[in-house]
């Protein structure tokens, strides 16, 4: 991919003596900034991708480590004699780091489940479209070569990552638009029947709208909707469980 | 095979998460999709929610699982006597549309004068999606 590989390879990492250059700049150049960031993004871009495939899509972990890369800039003592952009790779892993105790990931979901959470949401859309159905928990320990109780456990522990990260600020991940939604749908005149019931659902993010109509007015299963709105199952799961447990506490009901 | 299986665990939200693993894990044992698994563990949880949310002093939540050929039948509970539930109305009501559009029946009714929610989801061969 871009960047990332090169900066790896030492391609494109930028010069550090130019690096001084330009940080002597910001005082006075307050474009000098931002062409640090850019220079800097593919180094960014790299240690994201060395966190990408633990459950957070990889478009939110550039997004965390372009802000550790920002505050390295802004921390940085040129005095100091450090390299930056040793400095930068240590607050960007750092940062890293951070988001993904706060979601509860890394520390909550002992590695083997959150592996073979994994791979159950990548099987799972290879087996459905075989089967044309959803697999059945059985179907998927027998491909996955684990026991039917290993992916209940997978099951809880996807729950779990979704407990914890329930006050986390939802609907910010990107994800592929969708059209579903139309103007014309008569179908949502029910959402606004919904919306009635539980002023809260006008309130939602775009996404988590979308989830909540395609599950309970389109009728769509956890994983058609996966596949149309290009996450997994598993995160579709979430999604709702987030999504009711937030109209739950707006509700109390 | 067809033996109800039956658990009880105090009335507070953080036992939620057991209920919810004792229903995947024996709708593991039946033909039942990891779609609908998904959505009846939800659907667990938001019948618990409501029952909490009822105001009545229960002191415990049990469920009741009885699998049969071609349907798993959930029913839970609360250890409160609720004269007069379910409520005239209360299915018009955002958590009440969600639980029953989560699995293929949904319904409640008073068990020895306790306040119960009935959810049943049909195995692939009875012709779940």
């Amino acid at each position: 991919m871009r960047g990332g590989e090169a900066f790896r390879r030492g391609d494109d990492r930028p010069d550090e003596a130019e690096v001084l250059v330009m940080f002597a700049a910001i005082g006075s150049d307050p474009e000098a900034r931002d062409e640090i960031a850019l220079r800097f993004q593919p180094l960014a871009e790299y240690l994201a991708r060395r966190f990408a495939g633990r459950g957070e899509p990889f478009d939110d972990l550039v997004q965390v480590a372009n802000i550790g890369l920002l505050n390295a800039i802004d921390r940085f003592d040129p005095e100091r004699g450090v390299q930056f952009s040793t400095y930068a790779a240590a607050t960007i892993v750092g940062e890293l780091k951070r988001h993904f105790r706060d979601k509860g990931w890394a520390i909550r979901v002992p590695r083997g489940l959150q592996e073979l959470g994994l791979r159950m949401n990548q099987l799972m859309p290879v087996l459905t479209q075989k089967l044309g159905r959803s697999p059945t928990i059985a179907e998927l320990a027998h491909e996955l070569g684990v026991t039917e109780e290993n992916v209940v456990e997978a099951m809880d522990a996807v729950q779990a990552y979704s407990a914890t990260s329930l006050d986390a600020p939802v609907g910010e991940e990107g994800f592929a638009p969708i059209d579903t939604l139309g103007e014309s749908d008569p179908s949502l005149e029910l959402l606004d029947d919904w919306a009635t019931l539980a002023p809260a659902v006008r309130d939602l993010p775009e996404r988590e709208r979308k989830v909540l109509y395609l599950r309970f007015f389109a009728g769509l299963t956890q994983s058609e909707i996966a596949a149309q709105i290009g996450v997994s199952q598993m995160h579709v799961s979430r999604i709702l469980s987030q999504t009711l447990e937030r109209l739950r506490e707006h509700v109390g009901a | 095979m067809d033996t109800p299986i039956s658990l009880s665990v105090p009335a507070e939200a953080g036992y939620l998460h057991v209920l919810r693993s004792v229903t995947a894990g024996v709708a593991a044992r039946l033909e039942i999709g990891f779609d609908d698994v998904d959505d009846l563990r939800i659907a667990v949880t938001e019948s618990c929610n409501r029952l909490l949310s009822l105001g009545a002093e229960g002191r415990s939540l049990t469920i009741g699982l009885t699998p049969s050929g071609d349907s798993l039948t959930v029913a839970i509970e609360i250890d409160a006597e609720l004269a007069g539930w379910p409520f005239a109305g209360s299915h018009e009501t955002l958590a009440w549309r969600v639980i029953s559009g989560l699995v293929d029946e949904a319904h409640e009714e008073l068990r020895d004068g306790r306040p119960t929610i009935v959810l049943t989801k049909q195995t692939i061969a009875a012709g779940a999606r």
